[in-house]
């Protein structure tokens, strides 16, 4: 995934675990909100 | 010929004779005007419709078209629903930013990682009811046996009701969903199922356990973030939208791919959990099971491809009128399993979206696939033409599936 730059907008993400099915190895949610952060990437 | 012109269309439509997985045929005409077109619905006003799978999704996101069902004018889907929605009020029927308040309490009980692990209970789930329904003599009712169980045996295990209170917490659900119960009937189960969640509250302060309601009363009561009320409404909420739907998805799923043969083979052959899921997809839009449509009201003129949707005005979205637009989905009266089907609209697109969807998918590919695999010889046990539809209530599906094997 060079030359992307992947953010999430926290107060606009509804926890809907879209992100995660799709991309498991790049988005992750967490365990108290649900809401999606970028995990994998550097 | 009739006009299809403002007001002079009747929503929700009937569905053509013996088509029962396709939208209604005058819907299928609207959505090619590729405009709003107004409708008139059960109490006589005229909201308007929305098609088109890129225009439903824009406005769903759209913070100028309300769920807030107290503002006159509100497109309820029947009488019944408005009855109800005036009766509680949860986050569903909130805007931004208190419906972020209430939902955010929510999602984190319901992230992709926590429905994956609950694969395992709710295998055991699906398994038990079908050694229940293999040990009846055929045909038996998949809606009753199968359908409607499983869905309301995995809201058990989440809310955290206890085993000896799952037979009591499975027929009070069940007679707020069958078609003849009474009026007082479902308001007694209502009440009878609050209670139970107020108990289980109750419980759950003096001990705390890991499922919703111990979540939501150790997390959200004892900082007066949520009352005791307000959380039994909520675990209602949460029974009532997860228990109907999928249920219904379950049936109708299965009866799709008894009349689909080419589709049953095609499913059987999928042996990688990546192409169950998108089969699943698939079921999900070619189905669009929710057919009354969503709800919105406009907080604000807004214009859509010319035409201006006045404040004050109701919205209705049907989902089968995106699920089913060609310039997203390629013959969308096909059933395909494999064609890539995971961006439909079936459980809604912007802040309101399906809270649960993570759990019904898991819940629905466990479902079909040990279905299948434990019943190889599972065929329908009634003709087609025989079977009854649910035309007439907001989720649609099958009143009941005779299969034997």
């Amino acid at each position: 995934l060079s030359g992307y730059s992947v953010t999430v907008d926290r107060t606009r993400c509804i926890g809907s675990g879209l992100c995660v099915a799709r991309l498991p190895e790049v988005f992750d949610q967490d365990d108290e909100e649900g809401l999606a952060f970028v995990s994998h990437l550097s | 010929m009739p006009q299809v012109g403002p007001a002079s269309v009747a929503y929700p439509m009937s569905r053509q004779r013996g088509c029962p997985f396709d939208p209604p045929m005058t819907l299928r005409k609207i959505q090619d005007e590729r405009r709003p077109v107004r409708v008139t619905i059960w109490d006589g006003s005229t909201p308007w419709l929305i098609t088109g799978y890129e225009r439903q999704r824009k406005l769903l996101a759209d913070p100028r078209l309300s769920s807030d069902a107290t503002i006159p004018g509100f497109p309820f889907q029947s009488s019944g629903m408005k009855v109800r929605r005036k009766r509680t009020s949860t986050f569903i029927q909130m805007d931004n930013p208190r419906h972020n308040y209430y939902r955010r309490m929510l999602t984190g009980q319901f992230t992709a990682k926590k429905m994956d692990a609950l694969r395992p209970a709710i295998q055991n789930i699906v398994d038990e009811r079908i050694e229940e329904m293999l040990a009846k003599e055929a045909p038996v009712d998949l809606v009753r046996d199968f359908a409607l169980p499983v869905p309301s045996l995995v809201i058990c295990d989440l809310l955290g009701v206890p085993y000896d209170r799952h037979d009591f917490f499975q027929s009070a659900s069940a007679t707020l969903l069958k078609q003849d119960s009474t009026a007082d009937e479902v308001v007694e189960a209502t009440r009878q199922l609050r209670s139970l969640a107020l108990e289980l509250i109750d419980q759950k302060i003096e001990q705390h356990t890991e499922d919703i309601i111990g979540h939501l009363v150790s997390r959200h009561l004892s900082q007066g973030d949520l009352t005791r009320d307000e959380i039994a409404d909520i675990a209602l909420l949460l029974l009532l939208a997860g228990h109907e739907t999928t249920a219904n998805q379950i049936a109708l799923g299965t009866l799709a791919l008894l009349h689909h043969p080419d589709q049953l083979a095609l499913f059987r052959s999928f042996s990688e959990p990546a192409q169950i899921a998108n089969a699943v997809e698939e079921l999900l839009r070619y189905l669009s099971i929710g057919h009354v449509g969503r709800r919105r009201i406009a907080l604000a003129d807004i214009d859509v491809d010319g035409t201006t949707i006045r404040q004050g005005e109701g919205v209705i979205f049907p989902d089968s009128a995106g699920n089913w637009d060609e310039q997203a989905f390629a013959n969308p009266e096909q059933l395909d399993l494999s064609r890539p089907a995971s961006n439909h609209i079936s459980f809604g697109y912007g802040t309101h979206q399906c809270l649960g969807q993570p759990l019904a998918r898991v819940e629905l590919q466990i479902a079909y696939k040990t279905l299948l695999d434990r019943i190889p010889s599972v065929r329908l046990a009634a003709e087609m033409e025989d079977l009854r539809f649910r035309n007439d209530m907001n989720v649609y599906g099958v009143y009941e599936l005779p299969i034997s094997w």
